[in-house]
C-alpha cells in the first residue's frame, strides 16, 4: 500500500487497556485555563516513570463550558480507577487549585464509574467548605485567598480507554521526518477523544522491552530502528532511511484512536517521507491492535 | 508586623517579611532545532512542580537562550529545578529530563551551573537507555553522552551542578477586587520572569491558594486553607481575619531563586510593579521566623531600591 508514494507497512500497533478521565478547567481567560493546563499534563509522557499520562485535549468555547467561561479539557490516564483519582487530586491540588480564577468540572458526565476527587481536595479548605447539589451533581466551594475554588465532587472514569496507539514515521533524513510528524500533530491536535502525551506530541526515543546491555532496565532504546546502529544491530530500517520518529496516541475508545491514526499518517505522508510503520510487541501485551492498511483503506 | 506601613504610589506596603527555606538547585540547559522545540520540552519538564511537598520538585522555566548563551550554539531555554536535597534532585532529574527531554525531538541537555562543586550523575544515568550503543567524549573536563535514538543521537551531558538556594520567597498583594489583584500579579510576573536567578513554579507564576500550616479541624492535613487571608471567610466569628476593610481579593507570587540576591531583585521588581491602582496593600507570608532561616523585610527591599 502506498499513499502519495509513501510505503504503508503491513504491520499493526499494539494498544493497552487503561483508564481515564477528562478534566474540564475554566477560568476568567482561556490564558489562565491553558496555564493551569500546562501545569496539569507537565511530567506526565509515560505512565512508568509518571504514573499517568496526560494531555490537554483542546481548548473549549464559553458556550461549551459548564459555567459559561473559556475553557480547555484535559485527558488524564492511569491503569486504573484508583491510579486516576490519586492522580487527579494530586495534580489538580497542586496546579488547578492554585491557579488564579480556575473553576474544574468533570468532562464524563455520563461515565457510571465515579471517583470522589472534589471531596478530597475540599479538604484543604478546613472545613471552612461548603457544597451545593445542581442537577444531581455535588458541587465544592473552597475558600481561598482569591474568593473560592469551585470544583466538582466526582469525576467520571472511562475504563474502557486505550493507551499506546502509534504510528512511526521512517524518513530520509531528520528535518523531512520532523516536518512530517509537526503535520500529522497538527492535524490531531483538538481531535476529540485523544491526547498526545509526549512533548509537542512526537517521540524520538522508541523503546524495547528489556535491555541486552543491562540487566536491571525495563525497556531500552529501540536499536533497530535507530539510524546510528544500522551498521551494528538488526536494523529495520531500509537503506535510504535515516530518522524515525514515533507519535503516541491514548484515547478514550479505540475508534477515537482509529480516527487519530487515520487522519495523522495522512497527514504524515509526505515528501521526504519513505514508510510508516508501527510500534508492536507481536500481539503478545496488548489486547488492542490497530493493522494500519485497514485503517487506512477505511476500515476497522 | 511592628512598625508603620510605607506607601508606594498609595499602597501600603506591610512593614513584614518574607520567610523562604533553604533547597538545592540544578539549572539544565535544553537546546533545540528551534526555539518552539526547547520550550516544549520545558514546559513538559516543568509540569506538576509547583510544591516541593506535593510535587518532589519545584521547577520553571528561568529565560529563553539565544544561540550565542548556549553551549552547541542553537536556541535554548535554561529551566530550574529545585529539591530538598542533592539526592533528591539527581532522582528528579534523571526521571524529568528522561521522560520529557531525552524524548522530544532535536533537543539536546546541557548543566547551566558549571562552577558549581557539587554535581550529580544525569547523563551518567541516562545512558543506560543506550543499551551499551551509547558512546561518550570528554570535552574540557566534561563527560557528555551520545544515546543513539530513532532520531539520530540525544546528546546529554553526564554531570550535573548543585548548588545551595533558596525557595519559598513571596509576597502578597491585597486588593479591592479579583480583577485588580489578577492585574497587579501579571503586572509582577511580567517583570520578575525577566530576572536570571529565579523561578516562579506556580501556573502563570501565581498563587491563589494560601497555605497555613496543619488544620485546624482534620488532624492529618499537613496544609490548609489560610483561613485569616480567605476574603469570604472575614466575618466569622471563628476566624481571625487579617484583611483589612476593603479587601476583596488576595493573589500570592512565589519565587525560587539560586541565591539572595536574586530573589531580592525578583521581589524588589515584583512588588514595585504591583503597586497599581485598586491594590491595598502588599504583605508576605512568613511563620513568625521560626521556619526559614532566609528572612526577606519588604521594608529594607523597597529602601534599597530607591537609594
Amino acid at each position: 500500500m502506498n499513499i502519495r508514494g509513501v510505503f504503508i507497512e503491513d504491520t499493526f500497533a499494539e494498544g493497552f487497556s487503561m483508564a481515564a478521565a477528562r478534566v474540564v478547567i475554566t477560568a476568567a481567560s482561556s490564558k489562565w485555563s491553558r496555564a493551569a493546563a500546562l501545569k496539569l499534563t507537565g511530567f506526565a509522557t509515560s505512565i512508568i516513570a509518571c504514573k499517568c499520562e496526560a494531555a490537554i485535549e483542546r481548548e473549549l468555547t464559553p458556550d461549551e463550558t459548564p459555567d459559561g467561561r473559556p475553557g480547555i479539557s484535559v485527558l488524564l490516564f492511569a491503569v486504573n480507577a484508583e491510579g486516576v483519582k490519586r492522580r487527579l487530586v494530586e495534580r489538580i491540588g497542586s496546579t488547578v487549585l492554585t491557579c488564579p480564577t480556575t473553576s474544574c468540572f468533570d468532562g464524563l458526565p455520563d461515565a457510571t464509574d465515579r471517583v470522589l476527587v472534589g471531596r478530597a481536595l475540599a479538604a484543604f479548605g478546613d472545613k471552612f467548605q461548603s457544597s451545593t447539589v445542581v442537577g444531581g451533581q455535588r458541587y465544592w466551594r473552597v475558600p481561598v485567598m482569591e474568593g473560592e475554588f469551585l470544583l466538582q465532587e466526582s469525576f467520571g472514569v472511562q475504563k474502557k480507554a486505550v493507551g499506546g496507539g502509534n504510528f512511526l514515521i521512517l524518513a530520509e533524513d531528520a528535518p523531512s521526518a520532523l516536518a512530517a510528524a509537526e503535520a500529522a500533530v497538527e492535524v490531531m491536535d483538538g481531535m476529540p477523544g485523544i491526547i498526545l502525551p509526549f512533548p509537542g506530541g512526537v517521540v524520538r526515543s522508541g523503546s524495547k522491552v528489556g535491555s541486552r546491555g543491562y540487566q536491571s532496565m525495563t525497556a531500552s532504546t529501540n536499536d533497530s530502528y535507530c539510524p546510528t546502529l544500522r551498521l551494528t544491530t538488526g536494523s529495520a530500517l531500509v537503506e535510504g532511511v535515516n530518522a524515525v520518529l514515533e507519535i503516541v496516541i491514548d484515547g478514550l475508545d479505540a475508534d477515537a484512536i482509529i480516527r487519530a491514526l487515520r487522519a495523522g499518517i495522512e497527514a504524515a505522508c509526505r515528501p521526504g517521507v519513505r514508510t510508516i510503520a508501527a510500534g508492536n510487541y507481536g500481539g503478545n501485551l496488548g489486547p488492542f491492535r490497530f493493522p494500519l492498511r485497514q485503517i487506512m483503506a477505511g476500515g476497522c | 508586623m511592628s512598625g508603620e506601613p510605607v506607601l508606594r504610589r498609595g499602597v501600603a506596603i506591610v512593614d513584614t517579611f518574607a520567610e523562604a527555606f533553604g533547597m538545592r538547585a540544578a539549572r539544565v540547559l535544553i537546546t533545540a532545532r528551534s526555539n518552539a522545540w526547547a520550550r516544549t520540552a520545558a514546559q513538559s519538564m516543568t509540569g506538576f512542580a509547583t510544591s516541593v511537598i506535593g510535587c518532589k520538585v519545584e521547577a520553571g522555566i528561568e529565560a529563553e537562550l539565544l544561540p550565542k548563551e548556549t553551549p552547541d550554539g542553537r536556541p535554548g531555554v535554561s529551566v530550574l529545578l529545585f529539591g530538598f536535597d542533592a539526592d533528591g534532585l539527581r532522582g528528579r532529574l534523571v526521571d524529568r529530563v528522561g521522560q520529557t527531554v531525552l524524548t522530544c525531538p532535536t533537543t539536546a541537555c546541557f548543566d547551566g551551573l558549571p562552577e558549581a562543586t557539587e554535581r550529580v550523575i544525569v547523563g551518567g544515568a541516562l545512558r543506560h537507555f543506550g543499551d551499551k550503543y551509547q558512546a561518550s567524549k570528554v570535552v574540557d573536563g566534561q563527560r557528555y553522552w551520545r544515546i543513539p535514538v530513532m532520531e539520530g543521537e540525544f546528546l546529554v551531558q553526564e554531570a550535573f551542578g548543585v548548588q545551595r538556594a533558596i525557595g519559598g520567597g513571596n509576597f502578597l498583594i491585597l486588593a479591592a477586587d479579583q480583577d485588580a489583584a489578577l492585574a497587579a500579579a501579571e503586572a509582577a510576573v511580567e517583570v520578575m520572569r525577566k530576572v536570571r536567578g529565579v523561578v516562579l513554579p506556580f501556573p502563570g507564576g501565581i498563587v491563589r491558594a494560601g497555605s497555613k500550616v496543619g488544620a485546624k479541624r482534620y488532624k492529618t492535613m499537613i496544609a490548609s486553607t489560610n483561613d485569616a487571608y480567605c476574603p469570604t471567610l472575614r466575618g466569622r466569628t471563628d476566624v481571625t481575619s487579617e484583611l483589612p476593610e476593603g479587601v476583596n481579593s488576595v493573589l500570592e507570587i512565589v519565587v525560587d531563586g539560586l541565591d539572595r540576591p536574586a530573589i531580592e531583585s525578583a521581589l524588589r521588581a515584583g512588588i514595585d510593579a504591583a503597586c497599581r491602582p485598586g491594590v491595598i496593600q502588599i504583605s508576605a507570608g512568613n511563620y513568625g521566623g521560626k521556619l526559614g532561616k532566609h528572612h526577606f523585610q519588604l521594608h529594607t527591599l523597597l529602601a534599597e531600591a530607591s537609594a
